[in-house]
């Protein structure tokens, strides 16, 4: 029977009371960023009431001790401030269990402390696993799952994984994790997650193009020149990070999850319906026709990577990338690379997708920029002037929203253009400050709503892609060459003559 | 013709309250030229948001209301006295502009507001004036202040997308529901661009949101609603001046559990489900805490289900007790002032369908 309460109440599925356990409670991801979402869909009232949080990592504490480390760092993070007493009654329901991720008595006496609070309460047997782990210890979590049988739902009851990036490094590994994950959870209950997918611009881009009249017609090779997507940093290797980044690269890091879902949200075709395998099917089909790069030339003809060089941030001189800490000195990991991507359908014939992530760039900034064709050279397209194509903006962060730039009459007797721009910015336009992107995500796998995660034919279609790439610059007998930056600029000369080669520029930011 | 201005209202405008006063011909010119000298601002505007009133000497408090909504809606804002009982016709207006310091504390992003103030009883004036001064493609919220009057008519509430008002503030509701009746059932006005009916958002019906979803809350375990089809005794206690809001839920529980209104007895109502069973409803009014709704139970079967308001109306709380279960639980409470509901309807938008559907009922109870 459904709760017939539930009925227009709210205009999306309905997130289920459950046990949230998240393995690797002690990192940074979960202190930042998993418990300041629950926190804040509490404070909203989103948070189903009952629901519970345990939290597994490997040092010795006790639940006071965790709940006032998490405190603490709710009080700094949390995006709609920190209220004591909600906190109070939000932090009761926080716990901690400490146990080896590869010692089965810590899964059994989980098990136990799970069907204990399930008995006293009148839910159903809900959980959600979600793996914030060191990504060496997924394929161990979900096998340890497995064989205590915590994968199982009770009656009544789901149980769900949520799996945190990266998902594997080649596409041997991906499909090794992901026999491990469908081994444990049916692949309806593997949520892996793309936390770009979750923030406003992202789920816009659907909205954008098949919710207005005016953007689908235009939206092909006949009318669109070429699409610009970067994600520019300006962070280096601080706080460590250089450990994971050096075994990763900008390509593995970013490309292959966040800026590639970005590719195919704009490149799809439109849906046969919204549930989540009618959107991925359609994303999937786009990622399966990314042209491949059969050889190293290929390769070195369609990509750039590159490293950074000592410059300067925002005034303050920086390191140049194997000066960084726990960077290998002579490492051959990119923090930036750019790639010409050619998508062999109907829709995008002849149209190039550009796209460049680095660190050290000159400002942080993720956007995607759809550039649209020249008109006709006659009438006012005779007259010398810049910038006359015109180009859609959509900006994912900071300052998420869109601009439409076009040409414009100066005023005055004689025929002057100038390019003018349309902006929407969603901080400006909408009272409500959009959620974080976990806090959306968290409350989909709570829902059983996957349209915002990857699903496993995405996860390895896009590896089949970035390996060809992986293996002629670390495998092949004439890798193409590392190009360098100064810290602090928009990358090297060399992705500039990839566009210029084309007669094109990137996007000044 | 000078506008005869009650006492309190000449106060305000003294001090400047509503801004410059401004020609009638010249709001668009002048406003135009306050955003073209200033520098860093930005004039947003996602709708326009009319306040209309016909107690004038309330403009102030309208004219604050107007300043907490948009502080998060931006819009052209339109605040409408009028004073129908003045003999002749006379209008004076006045514009200014709200600004808050943008995202980052970087530029200032702005709304503009126009005041005006009408005397006379002039039903085209009204119409005339919010016609010319809307910003052009951009929805027309209206919220509605007191008494639906004979200046809400077909002319006008054609044109408007969304309609705001308060029927707890009715002294006589039955006339005001028809009136409402009437103008959903219109035909859309040549001027409009709005495609279907005219949407209705009652603040009685939105003071209960926080409730309806709290009794929502209370049957999502499985185990819990098994015993919806033994409720057979619901109570709703509502504060003197909320006797809608809790009227409007007692509608809403009702029809949600398929339950039809066989019999009326003072403040109880006989409801009866298909199969027959039957279910008695209490309406109790009680002045206590700051809740409209200070409470409401749900119980039979054994099973007792209840929503209870704080003193201070900050948070619900949800208790259950059903076989061996024993639960409670807090919910956020619901927004206090007549601006945060209306800030909450702005933000939720959408077709307000439950409403739409629960309204019929609710009028056949007053």
């Amino acid at each position: 029977m459904d709760n017939p309460f539930r009925e227009f109440l709210v205009s999306r599925s309905s997130p289920e009371p459950c046990s949230v356990v998240i393995f690797g409670a002690t990192g940074d991801l979960t202190h930042r960023k998993l418990i300041p979402a629950l926190y804040n869909l509490a404070k909203e009232g989103d948070l189903p009431p009952g629901s519970r949080v345990i939290g597994v990592a490997r040092r010795e504490k006790t639940d006071q001790e965790f709940r006032e480390e998490l405190r603490e760092m709710n009080r700094k993070v949390s995006r709609q401030g920190h209220d004591e007493t909600l906190w109070e009654r939000f932090a009761a329901g926080i716990s901690y269990h400490r146990s080896e991720f590869n010692d089965p008595e810590g899964y059994r006496s989980l098990g136990q402390r799970l069907t204990d609070r399930e008995l006293s309460e009148p839910g159903r047997p809900n959980r959600l696993f979600y793996l914030a782990s060191a990504p060496e210890f997924f394929d161990v979590i979900l096998d340890q799952l497995r064989e205590s049988g915590l994968n199982e739902p009770g009656e009544g009851g789901w149980t769900r994984a949520v799996v945190e990036k990266p998902f594997g490094t080649d596409l041997v590994t991906a499909e090794r994790l992901n026999a491990v994950a469908n081994a444990t959870f049916p692949e309806r209950d593997t949520y892996r997650i793309d936390h770009y997918l979750g923030k406003e611009t992202a789920q816009n881009i659907m909205v954008i193009r098949f919710a207005n009249a005016i953007y689908e017609p235009l939206w092909n090779s006949r009318y669109i020149d070429h699409v610009q997507i970067t994600c520019a940093e300006t962070l280096g290797m601080e706080g460590g990070r250089g450990g994971y980044y050096d075994t990763a690269g900008a390509l593995r890091d970013m490309v292959q999850n966040h800026l590639l879902q970005l590719l195919s949200l704009i490149a799809m075709e439109p849906p046969a319906d919204l549930t989540a395998d009618g959107i991925r099917d359609e994303k999937v089909k786009v990622i399966k026709s990314l042209r491949r790069y059969p050889d190293a030339r290929a390769v070195a003809d369609n990509v750039v990577r590159a490293q950074y060089q000592a410059g300067s941030i925002l005034g303050q001189p920086v390191r140049g990338y194997l000066a960084e800490d726990r960077i290998n000195p002579r490492s051959m990991t990119e923090p930036y690379v750019a790639l010409k991507i050619n998508i062999d359908n109907w829709r995008w014939e002849g149209v190039p997708f550009y796209m460049r992530m680095g660190k050290r760039l000159a400002k942080k900034v993720t956007e995607i920029s759809i550039h649209f064709k020249e008109p006709p050279g006659v009438l006012f397209n005779r007259l010398p002037v810049t910038a006359r194509k015109n180009v859609l903006v959509l900006r994912i962060q900071p300052d998420e929203g869109m601009s439409l730039r076009m040409l414009s009459k100066m005023p005055g007797p004689s025929i002057r253009m100038e390019p003018v721009k349309m902006d929407f910015q969603y901080s400006t336009s909408f009272g409500k400050p959009s959620p974080e992107a976990y806090e959306r995500l968290l409350l989909d796998a709570m829902a059983g709503d996957a349209t915002l995660f990857a699903r496993r034919d995405e996860v390895e279609h896009a590896w089949r892609f970035i390996d060809d790439i992986e293996h002629a610059w670390h495998k092949s007998n004439s890798p193409p060459p590392m190009a360098y930056y100064e810290a602090g600029t928009w990358g090297p000369e060399e992705a500039d003559t990839l566009l210029s080669r084309d007669g094109r520029v990137w996007r000044r930011l | 013709m000078e506008v005869t201005i009650p006492a309190p209202l000449r106060v305000a405008i003294d001090d400047g309250l509503f801004g410059e006063e401004t020609p009638l011909g010249e709001i668009d010119l002048r406003l135009d030229k306050y955003f073209s000298v200033e520098p860093g601002v930005t004039r947003a505007s996602l709708m326009n948001l009319a306040i209309y009133t016909e107690h004038p000497e309330s403009l102030a408090d309208d004219d604050e209301s107007l300043n907490r909504i948009t502080r998060n809606h931006a819009c052209r804002a339109l605040l409408l006295g009028v004073l129908p009982d003045l003999g002749g016709l006379s209008v004076r207006c006045w514009i200014k502009a709200r600004c808050q310091l943008g995202p980052d504390a970087k530029g200032k992003l702005c709304s503009e507001q126009v005041t005006f103030l009408l005397g006379g009883d002039c039903q085209s004036c009204l119409t005339n004036l919010v016609f010319c001064h809307l910003r052009s493609d951009l929805p027309l919220v209206m919220w509605w202040r007191g008494e639906l009057s004979h200046h809400f008519q077909e002319s006008l509430y054609t044109l408007i997308d969304r309609l705001i008002l308060d029927s707890s503030r009715w002294a006589n509701p039955v006339p005001q529901f028809a009136k409402i009746a009437q103008a959903v059932t219109a035909p859309t006005g040549r001027l409009s661009d709005r495609r279907g009916q005219l949407l209705v958002h009652d603040l009685a019906y939105t003071r209960g949101h926080q409730h309806r979803r709290a009794v929502a809350v209370l049957f999502d375990p499985p185990a819990a609603r098994q015993f919806l089809p033994e409720i057979n005794r619901i109570e709703i206690v509502h504060t003197p001046t909320h006797r809608h809001t809790g009227l409007y839920l007692a509608a809403w529980i009702t029809r949600q559990l398929g339950a039809e209104l066989v019999q009326r007895v003072g403040a109880a109502y006989h409801y009866e489900r298909p199969g027959g069973a039957r279910i008695s409803l209490s309406l109790l009014e009680q002045n206590r805490g700051t809740s409209a709704i200070p409470s409401i139970l749900l119980e039979g079967g054994g099973a007792r289900f209840e929503v209870i308001a704080s003193e201070a109306s900050l948070l619900l709380e949800i208790r259950s007790r059903f076989g061996v279960h024993q639960t409670s639980s807090f919910l956020p409470g619901p927004s206090q002032g007549d601006e945060d509901l209306v800030n909450e309807i702005l933000m939720r938008g959408g077709s307000n369908l439950l409403l739409a559907q629960v309204l019929p009922r609710m009028a056949a109870m007053l």
